[in-house]
């Protein structure tokens, strides 16, 4: 026996009924799969946000990065967060878990990416009366011990890494300045293995610094960062400075 | 006229087209039936013809009858409807195939989650009272249970089993593994990422969550501890053995 003649005989109305709710629930569905993303980015940073119990957050700014995907700076009053908004199927998407900038008594917040595969970027809220640009040293410093192996060979090097990375940025209309990162050493393997060394070391001085924030930067690695803000005419308007991350001393002891 | 003619006059005057097709088969269907019938009592079957078709009454009457039961409005609703549906199933397909993510990544199973085991089963610990539970934000946090050890080393470890529900299922239950902190009636702080620590444990899953609060290297019999939240500004306060409860 046919199925359809097991089910009653509707009429038009009826039917239409039955579409539509068909179609609530496929949509339903459809939401489910899409684990529940939301259809704008204001929307998906809000229910991330109610996650960390907070109210109203508010998009400090959107850069994308390389990936297709973007950083979102976000604060909720004193609050100040990174998230990833990350592009899924139609037009869902998602907000990663915020990283948590540290709290600050100053006119200046701190904030770092939330990590991916790369540091592109730092970013830092200023609540200052007439900057226009400013500078960024970011000082890493780490005690690692880098290697490479092939068939062939076997290459290592210990490194007392200390680098300054220095960038400079203009605020947006949130007074939100972005850093752009760059590596100095950046990755290629078409290079010899001294140099490959080098990017080794830098990429894993890296992780150190992207985990800060989960504070699980670990041990021999410390992140010194300071940002001078300046006027139209070039003076300086506030000097920013913090220590991330210090863990070279308590190693140096054990 | 004939049954052509006839039925062409009454289902022009249905307006909305894509149904005429269907009405026409119904009506043969009807007229064939009742022809079928006469022929078999014994009429002549170009009689039964006129009689059958004399009995399906006037085109016009027929025809207006039958718009009237098949509005056009209703009828491209219906479609609409139709449509509607398998765009919708589309989309879902869509998803699978062309997401990054997959079906793998769908966390409708884990919409409710528990903790499989509990890893401190065999050790030998105190029950404590449970606090009440909460209302923080869209979420209600429940403590089901507290346990202490007491380590050799004058040291001690508070485990908390907690649940964490929410009526709004596109929200993720909190996250309680970094932004927990503590501290106790003698002034210690706990925090995530140092000793004394605080730690926790549960899913992002939505609905539902079952996780888990641990508190390590707790010195000097406090009488209290508090679990905060710093940010969402909740508080959970646990009554310790040994000195006794402070007020």
């Amino acid at each position: 026996m046919k199925l359809t003649k097991l089910l009653p005989r509707l009429n038009r109305k009826q039917k239409i009924l039955r579409n539509l709710l068909l179609m609530f629930l496929l949509l339903g569905f459809l939401w489910l799969v899409n684990d529940f993303s939301a259809p704008t980015l204001e929307l998906a940073v809000k229910w991330k946000a109610e996650k960390y119990f907070l109210d109203q957050p508010e998009i400090l700014g959107v850069f994308p990065r390389e990936d297709g995907e973007d950083d979102v700076l976000l604060r909720d009053e004193n609050v100040f967060a990174s998230t990833l908004r990350r592009k899924r199927f139609l037009c869902f998407q998602e907000a990663l878990e915020f990283f948590f900038a540290h709290p600050e008594e100053g006119p200046v917040v701190f904030l770092q990416q939330r990590d991916a595969f790369d540091v592109t970027a730092v970013y830092a809220y200023a609540e200052l009366e007439g900057d226009v640009r400013a500078v960024c040293d970011l000082r890493l410093r780490s005690d690692i011990d880098a290697s490479i192996s092939d068939e062939r060979e076997y290459v290592s090097r210990h490194f007392d890494w200390d680098e300054t990375y220095t960038m400079e940025g203009t605020p947006n209309e949130n007074s939100l300045y972005r850093f752009a990162f760059q590596r100095k050493y950046p990755k290629n393997h078409e290079v010899g293995y001294e140099e490959q060394l080098w990017q080794s070391a830098e990429r894993s001085t890296l992780l150190d610094f992207q985990a800060i924030p989960r504070q699980s930067a670990g041990l021999d690695f410390a992140c010194d960062v300071t940002i001078t803000f300046y006027g139209e005419s070039g003076e300086i308007i506030y000097v920013y400075q913090r220590e991330l991350w210090n863990t070279l001393e308590r190693s140096g002891e054990s | 006229m004939d049954w052509k003619e006839w039925c062409a006059r009454a289902v022009g005057h249905v307006r909305f087209k894509p149904d005429r097709l269907a009405i026409e088969r119904e009506l043969t269907d009807h007229y064939e039936d009742h022809r079928r019938d006469l022929v078999r009592i014994g009429y002549e079957p170009n009689l039964a013809s006129e009689r059958a078709l004399r009995a399906m009454g006037d085109a016009d009457t027929v025809g207006e009858a039958l718009d009237r039961a098949h509005q056009p409005w209703l009828g491209w609703l219906w479609e609409l409807s139709r449509l509607l549906v398998l765009l919708t199933a589309l989309l879902i397909l869509g998803t699978a195939a062309f997401s990054g993510y997959g079906w793998g990544s769908v966390r409708y199973w884990t919409l409710f989650s528990h903790q499989q085991e509990d890893p401190y089963a065999d050790f030998d610990m105190e029950e404590l009272t449970c606090p009440a539970p909460i209302r923080a934000g869209a979420y209600t946090i429940a403590v089901n249970r507290v346990r202490y050890w007491a380590g050799e080393n004058g040291q001690a470890y508070l485990f908390l089993d907690v649940t964490c529900t929410t009526r709004k299922p596109w929200l993720e239950v909190p996250d309680l593994t970094s932004t927990l902190e503590a501290v106790d009636s003698n002034g210690t702080l706990y925090r995530y990422g140092h000793a004394p620590w605080i730690i926790g444990f549960n899913d992002d899953s939505h609905i539902f969550s079952q996780g888990s609060i641990t508190v390590e290297r707790i010195e000097d019999q406090p009488g209290w501890i508090e679990i905060i939240h710093p940010i969402g500004g909740w508080t959970f306060r646990i009554e310790m053995p040994g000195k006794g409860a402070e007020p």
